[in-house]
């Protein structure tokens, strides 16, 4: 369920620290589509790349310049609301979240190298042409992951197709708190950070009739549990790894229950991807093999109806055996009456 | 019938047996509880009544009339503003007040209500309730709940003064516990008994006085002097409080000269009770307020538009002495919602305090009897169009502080030891405001970065009032010759940062005897404020002020030592053993880390504020004594300070403390709070009606710092005023490293901003 950033009055900090549009939901999202967006470069070289990050402890923070920008830009606070947007612009940069995100190595001026040794600054950093592909194919040879794939994908996109004015990566990836999924986080946190990321910026989809999904029972409820993702990106060539970066306008998009309310969804493999891990994790090998997304009863994905078809077997079970072990002592009673 | 034939069989037993299972605990509860405690507690309880008549169709008809037609002439003139000849102003006005529309429009809605339920009289809470007995509340969450009226207002921190609640506090005693944290035994806490050197005496000792002021320039010139026409009815009610001096009244044919003016003073003039003492029926776990009390609440003090504060001063009858209020129907007529007006009628005085200017409630002092003037100010911060950008914005104080029914938050951030009734609601700037509340400057973000370690309040109040007190020895009066009084001298005032403002880490949390907990997020763990700021003043300038008085009290109270006056008032803690400094230290290292630790802490502004007082060092601790009241009649009157203590203690409720039922009670866990082991029961009052030899008169072991939130400025300081060495903030004494300092008040940055 999406928890409105409002509701928690320190929630609003927190997300000045991570995202240009300030939400915590924000936030969290990007640290799960990081995690997919690295996870698509195939695990090893995620997870190689990973652990490169983590053995080099040497933040790019402590450098010597940065830290003349981190003597302002540490402030949790530092932000201001833009005057054309009336968005909110963080220019804070949270010293953990860096610390732990995959660019935690860079200093300052490895990517905002002009107009910064004084202060006020010459220029504002919207104006900065700042290129994610171009950079990662300069230095893959430092492991930065090849995004060409990516922005192929991405330059088919709605938000490219349909010129969104001044979309870029940035607007849904904070290069400064990117980092790889954790471990252990669970489908409703995937759920909860991939689709504010959406919803941070289509605001007019959190009303009780969102426009488009008028045909969509429950809207709220289906926010909740899948991602957006699931049903706007191109149904054709799927990894399980990452969704595509290919956004898909309203009419293109999936619009049949059953590709989802079914065994096997091809929709839903990617984000159930990560529920077979967590409930391999919580239930065990077996277990999940057992259920896994094969329904017993019926389409409802409620455990109850599971548990309850459960139950209903064994007492059939228990009934026949009940039945059988009756006429077997009737027939021995007989037997010895005889 | 035989009263045995009553129990003659076994069913009619039963019965009488049910019955009496029934009865008899409603009975003892209901009738011989409240005598018992009245008894005890030497509380008294009457029918309260006041000057009310039933007016006249005719009457009616004119107030309802004056009343409408003032009121829509208020309107028109706030319409019609551009119009610079003033007869050309004068007919539009005129023009406006008899346009149909704007005729229906307004006006006070009661004066219907009351022409068609017929009434013409105005008496109390009963009037009101014939309508509202019981209100819908709003809370929170949205959900609505019916509640009775009276039951609601009569259970008010406005009502009772404190709270016995889990969770309520965000204060900590000494001892290192929340106070009545969940799990932990309740007491009653909050104005009504807290330890405060402010007003000097505490609710039931200092709850209502007639004193008898001689003011050195004669009856008249102090007529002329009051902003209201002075009433004749003066001197009836001389005779009145002389003749019939009552329980706390003067003694026989005392001032009965020509020079004598009665003044009124009291905790009770800002209190929506009018009986003859606070509630204290809702200090104890069981029992009621009676009904005579709760036809005393003072609905109108809060709701009526034309509330008249001259109505506002102390009466006596044969129970003793009260404060008398406004319950005319031209107040009544005006009720509707609370309004900024009607919250300061008594909160401007803490805020502004009574010398302010601006102060409305303080220029009508009373028809008779008038209020006197408290010059020192409490707090120092006003709220008015004049000095708050808020209210000049036309904010309501309900906007902020958002009430549910008649329970009124006051915010989660309490440092001192006033009860909150809604303490987990928020009231704060970001509210309102957003994390970025800088929007003009071009240096916008670098503010709003400041929001992490800076409250708005360090920056947007710049500056108290200059009357604002600091430091006020109760101990040693000075004559008023205007007033014609003793007052306690304020021995340093000052609204200047760094004198009468000063700036500590603040999390929210407070200690028991109100100082501002709080640790630095970037420290090197130096920062300890009961050890050092709020316990020393090392102000050069303030150190000399102090002197400069010392040395004008000498004349007067030639046993002073000047040096030594001088070193307890500025460094209360040498008024310490070393071994109850060592305990002390010990304490605060031991007990207050976690709750200073706590949370986000960010710098505040705050008000400084130590008395000396008498205090029984019988129950004594490494951070103050339990301080003894004034009577304010025999101190304002003689100025002999140890006299007023004397009358002060004599009181039956002061007596019943220092008794092993109150000790059990709330005593023993009041003190604990205090950082004092164990009540100690020892009456501090001779036999011969002598201040015993535990008394002695002392500053508190530390400042307090009472929270300032208005007042606010819409421009701040700049940023100079900080980042300079020596500037507002004393960054040593906050707890930063060395480095941090260097950075913090380096102006290689703020030259580029502010050359």
């Amino acid at each position: 369920m999406l928890v409105s950033p409002l509701s928690d009055p320190r929630s609003g900090f927190s997300c000045l620290a991570y995202g240009q549009c300030g939400t915590a939901l924000r936030r969290l999202l990007l640290l799960a589509l990081l995690a997919l967006t690295a996870s698509a470069f195939a695990l090893s070289t995620a997870a190689s790349y990973g652990a490169a990050a983590q053995t080099a402890k040497k933040s790019g923070l402590l450098k010597e310049d940065s830290r003349d920008c981190m003597r302002c830009h540490w402030m949790e606070t530092m932000a201001y609301r833009d005057r054309e947007t009336g968005k909110i612009v963080n220019l804070s940069i949270d010293r953990d979240a860096y610390r732990h995100s995959v660019h935690h190595e860079l200093a300052c001026s490895d990517c905002h190298d002009r107009g910064y040794s004084h202060y006020p600054h010459r220029t504002s950093s919207a104006d900065e042409a700042l290129q994610c592909v171009e950079c990662h194919e300069e230095r893959e040879d430092d492991g930065a992951p090849n995004l060409v794939g990516l922005h192929h994908e991405y330059e088919k996109s709605v938000h490219v197709t349909e010129e969104v004015e001044d979309f870029s990566c940035f607007s849904c990836h904070n290069p400064h708190t990117f980092h790889p999924v954790s471990a252990g986080e669970s489908i409703a946190q995937v759920v909860a950070e991939t689709n504010g990321t959406c919803l941070d910026c289509h605001t007019e989809l959190l009303t009780p009739v969102p426009k488009g999904h008028e045909w969509l029972p429950r809207p709220q409820a289906h926010w909740g549990s899948v991602r957006c993702l699931d049903c706007h990106t191109p149904l054709e060539g799927r990894i399980t790894e990452r969704p595509s970066h290919n956004v898909l306008a309203a009419e293109d998009s999936n619009q049949l229950c059953v590709e989802c309310h079914s065994k096997g969804s091809a929709l839903l493999s990617q984000l159930y991807n990560y529920r077979t891990e967590q409930a391999r994790d919580e239930k065990g090998f077996f277990a999940q093999a057992i259920y896994n997304d094969a329904y017993i009863v019926g389409m409802t994905r409620n455990p109850w109806m599971d548990w309850i078809g459960l139950g209903v077997i064994l007492l059939m079970i228990l009934g026949v055996a009940a039945h059988g072990y009756a006429r077997y002592r009737f027939h021995r009673e007989q037997e010895t009456s005889k | 019938m035989n009263i045995r034939s009553l129990f003659a069989t076994k069913t009619r037993r039963r019965v009488a047996i049910v019955l009496a299972v029934l009865l008899v605990p409603a009975v003892l509860y209901k009738v011989v509880y409240p005598v018992f405690f009245d008894l005890y507690t030497g509380v008294e309880n009457a029918p309260l009544t006041y000057d009310t008549r039933e007016l006249t169709e005719a009457e009616f008809e004119q107030l309802a009339l004056e009343l409408t037609e003032a009121k829509r002439r208020e309107r028109a003139e706030a319409v019609v503003t551009e119009e610079d000849d003033s007869f050309a102003r004068e007919v539009k006005i005129d023009i406006l007040m008899n346009t149909p529309s704007f005729i229906e429009e307004g006006g006070y809605p009661h004066i219907e209500y009351f022409r068609e339920a017929g009434i013409r009289e105005y008496e109390g809470p009963k009037t009101c309730l014939e309508c509202h007995a019981t209100i819908d509340i709003t809370h929170e969450d949205g959900t609505v709940e019916t509640v009775d009226t009276l039951e609601d207002i009569v259970n008010t921190v406005h009502f009772k003064f404190q709270t016995a609640a889990g969770g309520a506090f965000s204060t900590y005693g000494y001892d290192g516990r929340q106070v009545n944290a969940e799990g932990a035994r309740k007491i009653p806490v909050g104005k009504i008994n807290r330890a405060c050197g402010i007003p000097g005496s505490f609710s039931w000792t200092g709850w209502a006085a007639l004193v008898a002021s001689r003011p050195e320039h004669g009856l008249d010139e102090a007529a002329e002097r009051s902003p209201v026409e002075a009433d004749p009815a003066t001197v009836e009610g001389i005779s009145l409080a002389l003749n019939d001096p009552g329980k706390t009244g003067h003694g026989d044919g005392e001032g009965l000269s020509d020079g004598v003016v009665l003044r009124s003073e009291g905790c009770g003039q800002c209190h929506i009770g009018g009986n003859y003492h606070p509630a204290t029926e809702k200090m104890m776990p069981v029992g009621d307020v009676p009904k005579e009390a709760k036809e005393g609440i003072d609905c109108l003090i809060c709701h009526a538009g034309e509330y008249d504060m001259n109505q506002r001063y102390v009466i006596q009858d044969k129970h003793g002495l009260r404060w008398n209020q406004d319950r005319s129907m031209r107040s009544a007529l005006t009720v509707g919602r609370a309004s900024n007006e009607n919250c300061l009628n008594c909160h401007q005085h803490n805020m502004g305090g009574d010398a302010y200017i601006h102060n409305v409630a303080a220029k009508h002092l009373g028809d008779k009897h008038q209020r006197l003037l408290h010059t020192g100010a409490k707090r120092g911060n006003p709220f008015s169009p004049q000095s708050d950008a808020h209210a000049a914005a036309g904010i309501k104080c309900t906007d902020c502080h958002v009430p549910e029914g008649h329970k009124i938050p006051r915010g989660r951030k309490g440092v001192d030891l006033v009860a909150s009734d809604l303490p987990h609601k928020e009231v704060s700037c970001e509210s309102c405001h957003s994390q970025t509340p800088h929007n003009v400057s071009e240096h916008r973000a670098l503010l709003n970065g400041h929001v992490a370690r800076l409250a708005c309040e360090t920056c947007h109040i710049k500056d108290l009032v200059d009357n604002n007190v600091v430091l006020r020895d109760w101990v040693h009066p000075t004559w008023n010759a205007e007033e014609g009084i003793w007052e306690p001298t304020d021995v340093f005032r000052s609204g200047k940062p760094g004198e009468g403002l000063m700036y500590l880490w603040f999390n929210g949390n407070g200690t028991f005897l109100a100082n501002a907990l709080g640790s630095n997020p970037e420290g090197d763990g130096s920062y300890n404020p009961l050890m050092e700021q709020i316990a020393r003043i090392d102000n050069p300038d303030v150190i000399a002020a102090v002197r400069e008085k010392a040395r004008e009290l000498k004349k007067q109270y030639p046993d002073i030592d000047i040096d030594r006056y001088v070193e307890t008032a500025t460094d209360p803690l040498s008024q310490l053993s070393p071994e109850m400094l060592e305990k002390r230290r010990k304490m605060v290292a031991d007990n207050l880390k976690a709750a200073m630790e706590e949370g986000e802490s960010r710098i505040y502004p705050f008000k400084p504020f130590n008395a000396m007082m008498f205090e029984d060092m019988n129950n004594q601790g490494p951070f103050g004594a339990m301080i003894l009241p004034f009577d304010y009649a025999t101190y304002y009157e003689t100025g002999d300070s140890r006299a007023a203590v004397v009358k002060a203690i004599q009181d039956p409720i002061v007596r019943r403390m220092y008794q092993e039922p109150f000790k059990l009670y709330m005593m023993d866990e009041f003190m604990a709070y205090f950082g004092v082991d164990g009540w100690k029961t020892i009456y501090p009052l001779t036999d011969d009606n002598k201040l015993a030899p535990q008394v002695e008169p002392h500053w508190m072991r530390q400042m307090g710092t009472l929270m300032v939130n208005h007042g606010i400025q819409r421009e701040g300081h700049d940023c100079k005023a900080c980042h300079q060495p020596d500037g507002l903030l004393d960054y040593e004494a906050l707890g930063y490293t060395p480095e941090r300092i260097a950075e913090l008040t380096s102006n290689e940055i703020i030259d580029e901003i502010e050359p």
